[in-house]
């Protein structure tokens, strides 16, 4: 009520705001970092096309983990409303429901047996062939009428699954770092990460967000049931395979260069629902921009953190998702009986 | 009463299988502009089939519908959807939309792409929520409205599509007797504005009170249809609904008590 009293700014002026708000962080994000750097003269260096330890930095390291971090939490928070919509439950997050974990096992698999190094877009593909298994799987165990319940359950399956899978194939893997590779792979993060990085897995995110968004009309129809929705003219069929095929393509594309970054499709719908009154349709765009906001944001602070090893950046969002989650859970357990 | 129009709905030969089990066996219905054509018989007849077959949920193993003597298989969803309002039985609400964003759905047929909306869906919904008196709570939320509040506003969403023909499925089913009043007097209006009407109706009073004819069906076959006072004959009632009802007048209205259930 506050809220209404108050007067809800128009779409186009939040819209704006998250804009803003997810420029201003870009630039936060390509001007700290551990090495100290003077980014005004990079830029400067780099538009008179010179090439020093300056703009190598820049270009190699700051740009690509601040482009990633802005492309990665665009497509975690969009596919988590858009998975939201679909199964008509808020709890539905990429992370919480194991299809981050599938894409991180599809990245493991081919990263290992050796398939990225022969062919580089194989790495991306093969997060969103472990993504798009999980999506259909959770689909196909939750039913159409999901509830909270069979969501979380078939979560908790696919999940589990994915994580024994991911440490068996790392374990056999001939590297003698097997453990930390499996921290990195379940616990993400963007250090280290190249330009080649973001050119693998920009095309396949820009695909699958034209698919989330294209089902924006459908999730607006569901919110009053299937059956209600299709006497309204939606095409059921094709939007379960936007929003299955789309999640897939922007989270395993995701996941593939980042690892399994959690909870941020759970905070981000559910911290922007109100603003939009709700309409899971209008949720889509602003999701987006929120999840690039708060992926940009946790990373600046695992650099900013005193700490001797830079944290994970997928711990940073559990620390915050967890006890967020823990929250809805507690809130909507009347509904889980 | 000149109420009957050109419109009208006509479906022929209708049969639908589910899972190797009969749920409707050639069913012929139609329903004119002007008026309200009630569905009644008991559990498990197959009204709610036939009505999603009418709304084009469901798609027959046989059989036709035509609208205005155009084939429904024809039109595109969305040419249809502007045609044909439904309203589920226990329709759902999956967020806590306003009622007057939940209304507007009713106007995604007549919209391309996402979002806006023209002068004349805002026209649309406005004249809905009249209609249904949902007007001051149009900025409530869904999941703060009482059950026959809710129900107002899932029947404005219908209203809110502005298509010739309106499927309700047991629209007064769990409301409390003044509402179940309310809503067959508001279809009543608005078969008297030309749309025609199929309610599917536990009620055999409403059914007799309100509808112009009615449509019996039992075990997905059509037993009898025609004027309420021959469908709703002591012979059928014991036959198909197996039960003893009093039956008499009130005002120069028909009233049904079920009474026994038949021994």
């Amino acid at each position: 009520m506050g809220l209404r009293l108050l007067g809800h700014p128009s779409y186009r002026a939040l819209c704006m705001s998250l804009w803003l708000l997810m420029l201003v962080l870009l630039l936060v994000s390509v001007s700290i970092g551990r090495g100290p750097l003077d980014v005004l003269q990079a830029v400067r260096e780099l538009m008179a096309g010179e090439i020093t330890p300056g703009t190598l930095v820049f270009t190699e390291l700051r740009v690509p983990r601040a482009l990633l971090g802005m492309f990665v939490g665009a497509s975690l928070g969009l596919a988590g409303a858009a998975m939201q919509g679909l199964l008509r439950n808020p709890l539905a997050e990429p992370g919480i429901v194991g299809v981050s974990g599938c894409a991180a096992l599809g990245a493991v698999l081919v990263f290992y047996t050796g398939l990225s190094g022969v062919y580089a877009m194989a790495l991306p593909l093969g997060g969103i062939a472990g993504a798009l298994v999980a999506v259909v799987l959770l689909y196909l165990l939750s039913g159409a009428r999901a509830t909270l319940l069979t969501v979380i359950l078939a979560g908790i399956a696919i999940n589990a699954l994915a994580g024994a899978l991911t440490a068996l194939v790392l374990n056999l893997a001939p590297s003698p770092f097997a453990f930390l590779e499996i921290i990195f792979w379940q616990m993400g993060s963007l250090s280290d990460r190249s330009l080649q990085h973001v050119g693998l897995s920009l095309p396949l995110m820009l695909v699958g967000w034209g698919l989330l968004l294209g089902a924006a009309r459908g999730l607006e129809a569901l919110s009053l049931g299937e059956e209600t929705a299709v006497s309204l003219g939606v095409n059921l069929g094709r939007l379960r395979l936007y929003v299955i095929m789309g999640s897939a393509l922007a989270v395993g594309s995701a996941v593939a260069v980042s690892g399994v970054i959690g909870f941020v499709g759970l905070v981000v719908p559910h911290l922007l629902r109100p603003w939009v009154d709700y309409l899971p349709g209008k949720l889509l765009p602003i999701s987006a921009l929120g999840g690039a906001i708060l992926v940009l944001a946790a990373d600046i602070l695992v650099r900013l953190m005193p700490t001797q090893n830079e944290l994970k950046l997928g711990v940073v969002t559990a620390l915050i998702g967890a006890p967020f989650f823990l929250w809805l859970v507690y809130r909507l357990r009347r509904e889980m009986i | 009463m000149s109420r009957r129009s050109e419109l009208c709905l006509i479906a022929q030969g209708l049969t639908l299988t589910v899972a190797g089990k009969s749920l409707l066996d050639d069913v012929d219905i139609d329903v004119a502009g002007g008026e309200i054509l009630g569905l009644i018989g008991p559990n498990g007849a197959g009204k709610t089939s036939l009505l999603q077959l009418l709304a084009g949920v469901l798609a027959p193993d046989s059989g036709q519908v035509s609208l205005n003597g155009q084939n429904t298989s024809d039109l595109s969803p969305q040419e249809r959807a502007r045609k044909v309002a439904y309203l589920p039985q226990q329709a759902q609400m999956h967020w806590p939309l306003t009622v007057a964003h939940a209304v507007g759905l009713g106007r995604l047929p007549h919209t391309r792409g996402y979002g806006r909306q023209s002068q004349q869906d805002r026209d649309a919904v406005a004249a809905a929520l009249r209609q249904t008196g949902m007007v001051e709570l149009q900025h409530r939320r869904m999941n703060t409205l009482s059950g026959g509040e809710r129900m107002r506003a899932l029947v404005a969403r219908m209203l809110a599509v502005e298509a010739d023909i309106l499927l309700a499925d047991e629209p007064v089913a769990g409301l409390d007797p003044y509402f179940q009043l309310d809503f067959m007097e508001l279809f009543t209006q608005q078969a008297m504005l030309g749309h025609a009407v199929i309610l599917v109706l536990h009620d055999l009073t409403l059914a007799a009170r309100y509808c112009d004819r009615l449509l019996l069906l039992d075990a997905g076959r059509v037993v009898t249809s025609g004027s309420p006072e021959q469908v709703l004959s002591t012979e059928h009632l014991s036959a198909v609904y197996r039960i003893e009802a009093i039956k008499a007048e009130h005002q120069a209205q028909p009233y049904i008590v079920p009474w026994h259930r038949r021994p």
